[in-house]
C-alpha cells in the first residue's frame, strides 16, 4: 500500500493549530504529523502532545566522557613519567579541579550538539517543502497509507489551506549513520596524522630542529688543528688530570691481551701495526694530512710509555683525545700492547 | 507572493482614535518587536544586507584584507630570524602578543554573554543584535587564538602541548596555567562555534530557500543540514540552545579568569592579585560590549540594518556599558587601594610608575578613556540613543582597555623585585602584527556579513509573534506574552 | 643548614662573599666560556638584552662623595621551590632530586617564556636570536654544553656538566664524590676566592661548616619562599655590629 505525504500550507496559527485538530480526529496518529514554522512555536500552542526528547541524556553522557578524560589527564598522565616542578607533589587539587570542569564542559557541549545532529535527523534532505514556510506561513506535513488519504484530504479543505501539496512517500535511506561514520573516519584520520608528527614517524623537514646539529665540535668529530707555527713542546713530566702520567700497568699476560682488543677496537682504525702495511681505511680519506704512524716505526719506538699514554689521554696534532672511550687502566693496556710490539723483520 | 496581512494575533484591535493611532506609531517606531512588517520583508532585508556593500566599505575590506596579509609577511619573518625584532628583552618576556591575546578574548567575551545570558535571562534586546555580537566572538576568538602560537619561540613545537601520547613519552604539564588555558580556549571556541551555528540553522534555511539556483545555494543547503523547521527539530532547538547558554557562561567567566591566573600564578609584583579573575571578567565584558557597540554601528550604518537595529538597542547597550564601567572603576580602585595601604616596595615601585612616572601619560590616558569619557557621557539619553556619539565612546574603551592590558603586560613587568633589572617596553615588529590582527578581526566580520546573514530574523520574528499591545485605560501598551 | 640526607640526595649549594667580590667579571667570562653563552652585541645590549647567566649587579651606596660601589653576583638561585618550574606547559624546566638543581632542557623548551616572567631573580635568558659564533670562534666551544638556537630559554645549569662528569669518574673509580672535586667555571675562575662550592647535604663539605654558624649568611628575596641555594655572606659595613 502507498504511503503518502500531505503538506498544508496555512497563513495563521490558528488555522493550523486546527487543522492539527481535525487531523488527529481523523485517525493521524502524533507521530506522523509535522508541523512547519519559520520560528519556535510551543507544542500547547499548536495543541500537540509534549515532544520527550533525550538530549540532557546526550549531553550527560558527553559531560561523563569530558570527566573521565580529565582525570586521565590530571591524575594518571603525572604518573606515566614523574617528574617534580617547584617542589610540589605529583598530584595537585586546584588545578585538577580546573581541568575537570573545562573538559567536563566541553564534553557536555560536545554531547549536547551531538544529540541535537541525531535526534533531529541531521543532516536530512527530505519530506515536503514550501520555501513560503521559511516567510512566515504555517506547514502541517503528515505522513498517511492510502486508506486514510480521502479523510485528511477532506480534514485540510475544512480548514481552507493556502496550498496542499501531495507526493507519494519513497523510501529514505537514514544518512546518519553513514555521515557519522565518515565524520568519526575523518576525525581518526586526523589523529593518527597527529600522532605521526608526534611519534616522529611523519618527519616533517619544514619543522626545523635547530640543535639537532650542533656547531660545537665533540670528542672526534671536528676537524683537529695541528700546533701553530713556530710551538715548541713544554717540557717536563705531562701531567694527565693534575696528576703525573705515570702509573704504568705490568706487562702481564692479562694487560697485553686487553692491550691488543683495546688496540684493535680504539686504534686500529687509524695505525698500522707496521709500515709495510697498506694505508688504514680511515687515513685514506686524509691524504693531505699524512699518514698516521705504524706502531712499530721509528718514530713511535722513541716514545716513552708515559708519552704514549698521555697522546691517547690528550689526543696530539691531528690525533683525538680517546679518554672518552678508555679507562686510564686501560689506556696502560694499551701501552703494554703497542711497547710489545716487535717490527716485522 | 507577499504576505500582507498582520499575522500577529495580539495587534489585531485597530485604533480607534486619532490619538491612540499615534501612540501606536510612536511605539512601533521605538520597539522592533512592535514593529512587525512580515517575515518575508524581513527576510529580504536581511538577506540584502548582505549585497549592500558599497564601493567605500568593499574598499575598506580590501584594505584591511592588505595590512592583515602584512602581519602574515611580518609573522613569516618572525618565523625565520626568531623574536629578535620585537621590542621584548630579559626583564619583560611578554609584550603585545600576550596583551593582543587578553585584549581579543576580552572581546570575545560579550557575543557570547550577549546572546547566551540575555537569553537565560529572557532580555528580548539580544534578538537582532544577538548574531552581531557572536561574530564579533568568532573572529576576535580566532585572532585571540593565533597569538600564543605567534607568541611562541618555537611555534613548530605548539603540539607539545597538546595531550596526546607521543614519542617523548611526555605528556604536558597540567600544573601550568598556560595549559588550563589553552584547555578552557579550547572549549570556549568549541563552544562558541556550536552555539552560533546551531542559531545559524534556520536563517541558513531561509537563505538556502531564498537563493536562486547557484553556489551559493550549494553552500547553503550544505550548512543548513536540511533544516525544515519541524516543531520537533524547534524543541531540540530550544532545548540545546538551553544547554548551550547554561554550559557557556560559566565558561566564558572561567576563559577570562583562567587567561588573568596567567598572571595572577605568578609572582611578579603587580600580577599577583586574587582580584585579578572578576577584575579581568569585568574588563572583558567592559570592552566586549564597548566592541559589540563598534559593530553595531558598522552594521546599521554600513549595511544599512536601521529595521532591525534600533536606537532602542544602543540604549540598552549603552546602559549595560556604563554598569560596566562602574564594575570596573570599582575594581580598578579595590586593587589600587590594597596596593597603596599595603605599601610593599615593590607593589609600591609600580603604583609611582603609573601615577608619576613613565607611564603616566598611558595611565592618564587609560583613565580619561575607560573614566572620564563614559561616565561624563553615557548617563545622558541623548548620548545613548546616537549611534554615532556611542561609536566614537566605544572606541575610545576599545583605546583605554587595549592600554589597560598594556599596562598589565607591557608595563608592570618592567618592575620586578630586583631594582637591576628594571626596563622599559618598546614595541617594534608587534604593532604591525597587531594592526594586521585588528584588520584581520574587521575583514572577516565584513566577509562574514557577505556570506551569512547577519540579523537572526527568526528570533526576531519570534519575539514580534509574542509581543503585542494593549489598551489599558487612555494608553496603548505594550506586553509580552509568555509562549512556554 | 647541615640536613644530611639518608636517600643520597645532594643539595649543590654555592656561597657568595660579597665582601671578597672585587666585582671583576672573571666569573662571568669563565661563564660564557664554559656553557657557550652567547655574546650579545652592543645593539642587543642596547635593547636590553645582555646575556649573561652570571652577572654582577652594581649597586652605589652612600651619596656624593662619600659614594661606594657594591657588587652581587647574581646567577640562578636554584630554588628548592622554584616558581619557574610548575608554570612551564611542556616540563622544560624542573627539579632535579638527585642534586638539588633547577634543570632546563633545552630542547623541550617551546619558547612561551612564562618561566622567565616568573623568576623574581630574572636569571634566565631568551634566544632572541640564533647565536653568532663566526669562525674560528667554533673551534672553542665546549661540546659538552648544548648550543642554544633561537626560540629557546637557557639559564646557568651549575655546570651540570662538570657534576655529571665528576660523579661518573667517581662512580668508575669506585667512590664518593669528595668535596671540593666539582667545581663550576665561575668558582674556578674567581681570583679571590669569592664564591664557594659544594653539597650543602655533606655535612663535612667545607660549604655546609661555612654556613652552620654563620651570621653573614642570607639569601637573595628570601620572603618570596622559594628556598634558593645561592647563600650571600653579607658584605661592607652591614655585617658589624
Amino acid at each position: 500500500m502507498a504511503e503518502y505525504e500531505l503538506l498544508g500550507l496555512f497563513q495563521d496559527v490558528d488555522s493550523a493549530g486546527d487543522a492539527v485538530e481535525a487531523l488527529r480526529q481523523v485517525g493521524v496518529s502524533d507521530r506522523s504529523l509535522r508541523v512547519l514554522s519559520a520560528f519556535p512555536l510551543s507544542s500547547k500552542i499548536l495543541g500537540r502532545k509534549h515532544y520527550n526528547h533525550k538530549l540532557g541524556l546526550a549531553a550527560g553522557a558527553g559531560a561523563l566522557l569530558g570527566f573521565a578524560a580529565a582525570i586521565f589527564f590530571a591524575v594518571i598522565t603525572p604518573q606515566l613519567y614523574p617528574i617534580v616542578v617547584g617542589g610540589r607533589p605529583l598530584l595537585n587539587g586546584p588545578p585538577m579541579l580546573i581541568l575537570v570542569f573545562e573538559l567536563t564542559m566541553l564534553g557536555t557541549l560536545l554531547g549536547g550538539f551531538l544529540g541535537f545532529l541525531w535526534q533531529g535527523g541531521f543532516p536530512s534532505a527530505g519530506g515536503l517543502y514550501d520555501k513560503r514556510i521559511a516567510e512566515g506561513y504555517l506547514g502541517v506535513a503528515v505522513q498517511v497509507d492510502e486508506a486514510l488519504l480521502e479523510k485528511v484530504q477532506a480534514a485540510y479543505s475544512a480548514h481552507k489551506p493556502v496550498d496542499l501539496k501531495k507526493a507519494e512517500v519513497k523510501p529514505r535511506p537514514d544518512r546518519r549513520l553513514l555521515i557519522g561514520t565518515i565524520a568519526i573516519v575523518a576525525l581518526l584520520a586526523v589523529n593518527f596524522a597527529l600522532l605521526a608528527v608526534s611519534f616522529d614517524i611523519l618527519h616533517l623537514e619544514f619543522l626545523p630542529d635547530q640543535m639537532k646539529a650542533q656547531i660545537s665540535f665533540a670528542s672526534q668529530m671536528g676537524p683537529r688543528l695541528g700546533a701553530p707555527a713556530g710551538a715548541v713542546p713544554v717540557p717536563g713530566v705531562a701531567l694527565v688530570g693534575g696528576r703525573p702520567a705515570t702509573a704504568p700497568l705490568a706487562m702481564t699476560e692479562d694487560s697485553l691481551q686487553r692491550g691488543a682488543i683495546l688496540f684493535d677496537i680504539h686504534c686500529a682504525v687509524c695505525h698500522t701495526v707496521d709500515e709495510d702495511e697498506p694505508v688504514t681505511q680511515v687515513a685514506s680519506f686524509f691524504p693531505d694530512d699524512g699518514e698516521p704512524p705504524a706502531m712499530t716505526s721509528a718514530r713511535v719506538m722513541a716514545r716513552t710509555p708515559e708519552q704514549i699514554f698521555t697522546f691517547i689521554t690528550d689526543g696530539i696534532g691531528k690525533m683525538p683525545s680517546l679518554a672518552e672511550n678508555l679507562y686510564p687502566a686501560n689506556r696502560w693496556d694499551v701501552v703494554n700492547d703497542v711497547r710489545s710490539l716487535t717490527p716485522a723483520e | 507572493m507577499s504576505i500582507e496581512t498582520e499575522r500577529n494575533p495580539w495587534m489585531s484591535a485597530p485604533p480607534e482614535s486619532e490619538d491612540e493611532q499615534e501612540q501606536v506609531e510612536h511605539l512601533r517606531k521605538d520597539h522592533l518587536l512592535l514593529d512587525p512588517v512580515g517575515m518575508e520583508a524581513m527576510n529580504q532585508d536581511a538577506l540584502g544586507s548582505m549585497t549592500r556593500h558599497g564601493r567605500w566599505t568593499w574598499m575598506l575590506i580590501v584594505v584591511l584584507g592588505g595590512l592583515a596579509m602584512m602581519a602574515g609577511v611580518g609573522w613569516l619573518v618572525q618565523l625565520f630570524v626568531g623574536l629578535g625584532f620585537t621590542g621584548l628583552n630579559r626583564t619583560i618576556f611578554w609584550g603585545m602578543y600576550i596583551i593582543n591575546l587578553v585584549y581579543f578574548i576580552g572581546i570575545g567575551h560579550a557575543g557570547t554573554f550577549i546572546s547566551a545570558a540575555f537569553r537565560v535571562m529572557g532580555f528580548e534586546t539580544r534578538r537582532p543584535i544577538a548574531r552581531a555580537a557572536e561574530t564579533v566572538t568568532l573572529f576576535a576568538l580566532a585572532a585571540a587564538g593565533l597569538f600564543p602560537i605567534i607568541h611562541l619561540g618555537r611555534p613548530w613545537k605548539v603540539y607539545w602541548m597538546i595531550p596526546i601520547p607521543n614519542q617523548r613519552q611526555l605528556w604536558p604539564n597540567f600544573q601550568s596555567a598556560l595549559e588550563w588555558d589553552a584547555m578552557a580556549i579550547m572549549t570556549y571556541v568549541v563552544g562558541s562555534v556550536l552555539f552560533i551555528y546551531i542559531g545559524l540553522l534556520p536563517d541558513l534555511a531561509m537563505a538556502r530557500e531564498r537563493t536562486g539556483v547557484n553556489w551559493r545555494r550549494r553552500l547553503y543547503s550544505a550548512l543548513s543540514l536540511g533544516w525544515r523547521g519541524t516543531d520537533r527539530q524547534w524543541a531540540l532547538h530550544e532545548s540545546v540552545s538551553t544547554i548551550f547558554a547554561y554550559v557557556i557562561i560559566p565558561v566564558m567567566f572561567s576563559v577570562h579568569t583562567i587567561v588573568s591566573w596567567d598572571f595572577a600564578m605568578t609572582i611578579q609584583p603587580g600580577w599577583h592579585s586574587t582580584i585579578f579573575g572578576p577584575f579581568f571578567i569585568v574588563g572583558a565584558l567592559y570592552s566586549g560590549v564597548a566592541a559589540v557597540l563598534v559593530a553595531m554601528g558598522f552594521l546599521r550604518r554600513f549595511l544599512k540594518l536601521g529595521y532591525f537595529i534600533r536606537e532602542e538597542h544602543f540604549d540598552v547597550m549603552a546602559k549595560f556599558l556604563l554598569i560596566m564601567s562602574f564594575a570596573w572603576i570599582y575594581f580598578y580602585f579595590g586593587e589600587f587601594l590594597v596596593t597603596w595601604y599595603g605599601n610593599l616596595p615593590p607593589e609600591m615601585t609600580i603604583l609611582d610608575l603609573l601615577l608619576y612616572g613613565e607611564a603616566a601619560p598611558l595611565w592618564w590616558l587609560m583613565i580619561f578613556c575607560n573614566v572620564v569619557v563614559p561616565v561624563g557621557l553615557l548617563w545622558m539619553r541623548r548620548v545613548r540613543r546616537n549611534p554615532g556619539i556611542l561609536f566614537v565612546i566605544a572606541v575610545f574603551i576599545q583605546v583605554g582597555m587595549y592600554l589597560e592590558r598594556y599596562l598589565i603586560v607591557g608595563v608592570m613587568l618592567g618592575r620586578p623585585e630586583l631594582p637591576f633589572n628594571y626596563s622599559w617596553y618598546y614595541p617594534g615588529l608587534e604593532i604591525p602584527i597587531a594592526i594586521g590582527a585588528f584588520s584581520f578581526v574587521i575583514f572577516f566580520y565584513f566577509i562574514f556579513t557577505v556570506f551569512v546573514p547577519i540579523i537572526s530574523t527568526w528570533e526576531v520574528g519570534e519575539g514580534q509573534f509574542l509581543h503585542g499591545l494593549r489598551k489599558i485605560g487612555r494608553k496603548i501598551t505594550k506586553f509580552k506574552s509568555d509562549m512556554h | 643548614m647541615s640536613e644530611q640526607d639518608a636517600s643520597g640526595k645532594r643539595r649543590w649549594t654555592m656561597i657568595v662573599d660579597l665582601d671578597k667580590c672585587s666585582g671583576c667579571g672573571a666569573c662571568v667570562v669563565a661563564c660564557h666560556a664554559e656553557n657557550n653563552v652567547p655574546i650579545a652585541a652592543e645593539d642587543q645590549v642596547v635593547a636590553d638584552r645582555s646575556q649573561h647567566w652570571m652577572r654582577i649587579e652594581r649597586y652605589w651606596e652612600g651619596e656624593y662623595p662619600d659614594v661606594k660601589a657594591r657588587f652581587v653576583p647574581v646567577l640562578c638561585q636554584h630554588c628548592g621551590e622554584a616558581p619557574c618550574e610548575p608554570v612551564c606547559p611542556v616540563y622544560a624546566t624542573y627539579h632535579d632530586e638527585r642534586g638539588g638543581l633547577n634543570a632546563m632542557i633545552y630542547a623541550r623548551c617551546v619558547g612561551t617564556r612564562y618561566c622567565a616572567n616568573n623568576c623574581p631573580y630574572r636569571v634566565r635568558f631568551f634566544n632572541y636570536f640564533d647565536p653568532v659564533f663566526a669562525e674560528p670562534l667554533n673551534n672553542q666551544l665546549n661540546p659538552d654544553v648544548t648550543v642554544r638556537s633561537a626560540g629557546v630559554m637557557e639559564k646557568c645549569t651549575f655546570c651540570v656538566q662538570r657534576i655529571r662528569r665528576a660523579e661518573h669518574t667517581a662512580k668508575v673509580e669506585g667512590r664518593t664524590l669528595a668535596d671540593g672535586e666539582v667545581l663550576p667555571a665561575c668558582v674556578q675562575a674567581c681570583p679571590t676566592g669569592a664564591l664557594m662550592f659544594g653539597d650543602r647535604y655533606d655535612a663535612a663539605s667545607a660549604v655546609a661548616k661555612l654556613l652552620e654558624h654563620n651570621g653573614r649568611a642570607v639569601r637573595l628575596l628570601e620572603t618570596l619562599g622559594t628556598d634558593p641555594s645561592i647563600y650571600y655572606l653579607k658584605g661592607g659595613t652591614s655585617h658589624v655590629d
